[in-house]
């Protein structure tokens, strides 16, 4: 297809403003790297034209913006939305134009539309190998935390199976609606009830209003420090580690990519990145996920020679593209994509240190039918792949009161 | 349940009341409820009492309802109670579950569904109600089973009966009294189930 010179819209659908911007600025940044490299590249002589909206964060105002994308620019491939809810807003009209939408945001799973390719992780990739490395670890009491909306009682909802099956003990499971910044009382909870970790699915300025104040508890009580009792995260990247501020020091999250430059594939995508984004740039995996998501599509019109969404989404899930993440390559059984767990424990300077990182990718399992939540702290009771982070350095922990 | 017969739905003059915001995902449901005869009245995030009550359906939000939002107490809806959903996450429809929901339709919303859904909703309504009547009297009857017990063993001891023909002339006073057998006992035992009358007929074997 060397003489396609067509150019093609694709659709951009990120929020940079509102609540979630810091992660939308993030993925449209890396999105829109990708596309300027296709285009610059002599070697893909199509042209990708980014067709860009800001739904603001706005739920009712995605079904707008995205049938805009698709109706008047005429764009059959759309790259975007952060949370559950504005995917399954524009999920409808997506569907009905056989368009395809490019979704790569960790998710609470429980979903397979074959008009979205799912690059994100979902939860046998996200809270399955947090939590098999963090109950045995801190114990097995844990305070689920989120903002009120689906991602956050879903994601709750499976940690509280797993600690349930573990033999814990969920000691409060509290939310706060989007945007609020009211935490208090639940540090004041959290310092009474003395759980040993804090699962956070708050989002936004939700979850730096908690870091904040957590650390102010840390400060006058050592017990809530981050090596005894840790905020842990399936959803915080580099992207917002400054507006977490110090605050967030030694606490953990798990994400399928942080930016330390350990495999070959990062190490030939960070000059690239900091030589757009400025030398202290720190790309999180949803700057990298966007970016690979341009990339695959880039390749399956290239090289299957065929723009159209059903043939783009064959294409896909059937050979694998090189991408910062490694060769990805979606599963074509479930349209979700196989992707490397990674664990984080934030440090200084805006990154995290990779505390473990999976030796191969996880099957994608957003139903999540091969997990057996009562094996998860049992020594060997996990399939390696749900346990990237290896065994516990020590038995599970039982809380015995007198 | 096979050979009953549903009557013919008509749900003309009824009152739907959706509790969602606007959403095009929903626009369908709309026009549709005002085809098959339905007013419907569209509120978010407050459902009032008042609207509940002049209510005879209420469709919600399954994705982003929670807890507290329905002015009734949890899991007993005054309606039958139709869920609204994108979502299939499991604790999305444990709680729909929970709400007590009698029927459900994915998200988007299309013409499609919507009179099936209502008539499943409104037989699933009915059903469980006569099947909630049906357990509140057998509790109670239950719960006066004593009563029974200390009639029964004054009728034997005062007419000389056995055990089974005691319960037989009970029964038929009863059935004569147009009673159940626990009124008719708990009324004999405070003297005000009349005198002691056995019924007539073959059934009432046991009289005096």
């Amino acid at each position: 297809m060397t003489g396609d010179t067509r150019t093609y819209p694709v659709g951009l659908l990120y929020s940079t403003t509102g609540t979630y911007a810091a992660i939308a600025r993030d993925a449209l940044d890396g999105a829109l790297m990708a596309v300027d490299e296709i285009n610059a590249d002599p070697a893909f002589p199509f042209t990708l034209a980014p067709v860009a909206a800001d739904p603001g964060g706005v739920t009712e105002t995605y079904h707008r913006d995205c049938a805009a994308m698709l109706r008047d620019s005429g764009c059959r491939h759309v790259i975007g939305t952060i949370t559950s809810l504005s995917r399954k807003e524009v999920l409808p009209i997506i569907e009905k134009h056989d368009a395809l939408l490019w979704y790569m945001c960790p998710y609470e799973g429980f979903e397979c539309s074959e008009s979205i390719i799912y690059l994100g992780a979902s939860p046998n990739q996200h809270i399955v190998p947090l939590f098999a490395h963090v109950l045995p670890r801190y114990g097995l009491r844990g305070y689920l935390t989120g903002s009120n909306y689906i991602w956050g009682w879903e994601t709750n909802r499976i940690a509280r199976e797993l600690i349930m099956a573990s033999g814990g003990e969920v000691v409060a499971e509290r939310y706060l609606p989007m945007g609020s910044e009211d935490v208090d009382r639940l540090i004041a909870e959290i310092r009474d009830k003395r759980p040993d970790f804090v699962l956070n699915n708050l989002i936004g300025p939700s979850s730096y209003a908690f870091f904040r104040a957590y650390a102010a508890l840390a400060a006058a009580d050592p017990a809530f420090r981050p090596d005894r009792r840790p905020i842990v995260s399936c959803n915080l990247t580099e992207c917002e580690l400054g507006l977490v501020g110090p605050a967030g020091l030694g606490h953990l999250s798990t994400a399928i990519w942080f930016d330390d430059g350990a495999s070959p594939a990062a190490q030939a995508f960070g000059p690239r990145a900091r030589a757009r984004f400025g030398p202290d740039r720190r790309c999180s995996a949803n700057l990298v996920n966007a970016h690979a998501a341009v990339r695959l599509l880039a390749h399956a019109i290239r090289d299957g020679g065929d723009a159209a969404p059903a043939a783009v989404r064959d294409w896909v899930c059937s050979h694998s593209v090189d991408t910062a993440l490694g060769p990805l390559a979606v599963d074509a059984r479930t349209q979700h994509t196989p992707q490397v767990p990674h664990l984080g424990r934030i440090a200084d300077g805006g990154r995290f240190e990779v505390l473990a990182r999976a030796a191969a990718p996880v099957e994608p399992d957003p139903y999540l039918t091969t997990l057996n939540a009562a094996r998860l702290t049992q020594p060997g009771g996990l399939p390696p792949a749900l346990r990237p982070f290896g065994e516990a350095a020590r038995p599970p922990l039982r809380v015995v009161t007198p | 349940m096979s050979g009953r017969r549903v009557p013919l739905p008509n749900f003309h003059g009824a009152r739907a009341v959706v509790l969602h915001r606007r959403s095009p995902q929903v626009e369908p449901l709309t026009r549709q409820l005002a085809r098959i005869g339905l007013e419907v009245t569209t509120v978010w995030p407050d459902l009032g009492a008042d609207q509940v009550a002049a209510a005879d359906v209420v469709f919600f939000d399954g994705d982003m309802c929670c807890d507290g939002q329905f002015p009734w107490p949890a899991g007993d809806p005054p309606v039958p109670l139709i869920a609204l959903a994108a979502s299939e996450a499991p604790g999305r429809l444990e709680w729909m579950l929970a709400q007590g929901i009698c029927a459900h339709l994915p998200k988007p919303v299309g013409t499609g569904g919507v009179f099936s859904a209502l008539v499943l909703a409104s037989h699933a309504f009915a059903q469980r109600r006569a099947l909630a009547d049906e357990a509140a009297d057998l509790r109670d009857r239950l719960r006066r089973r004593p009563q029974v017990a200390r009639a029964l063993m004054r009728l034997m001891a005062e007419e000389g009966l056995d055990q089974d023909a005691a319960y037989r002339a009970l029964r038929a006073a009863a059935m004569q009294q147009r009673r159940s057998i626990e009124d008719y006992c708990a009324a004999l035992l405070v003297g005000d189930g009349g005198a002691w009358e056995p019924a007539h007929g073959s059934q009432a074997e046991g009289g005096r």
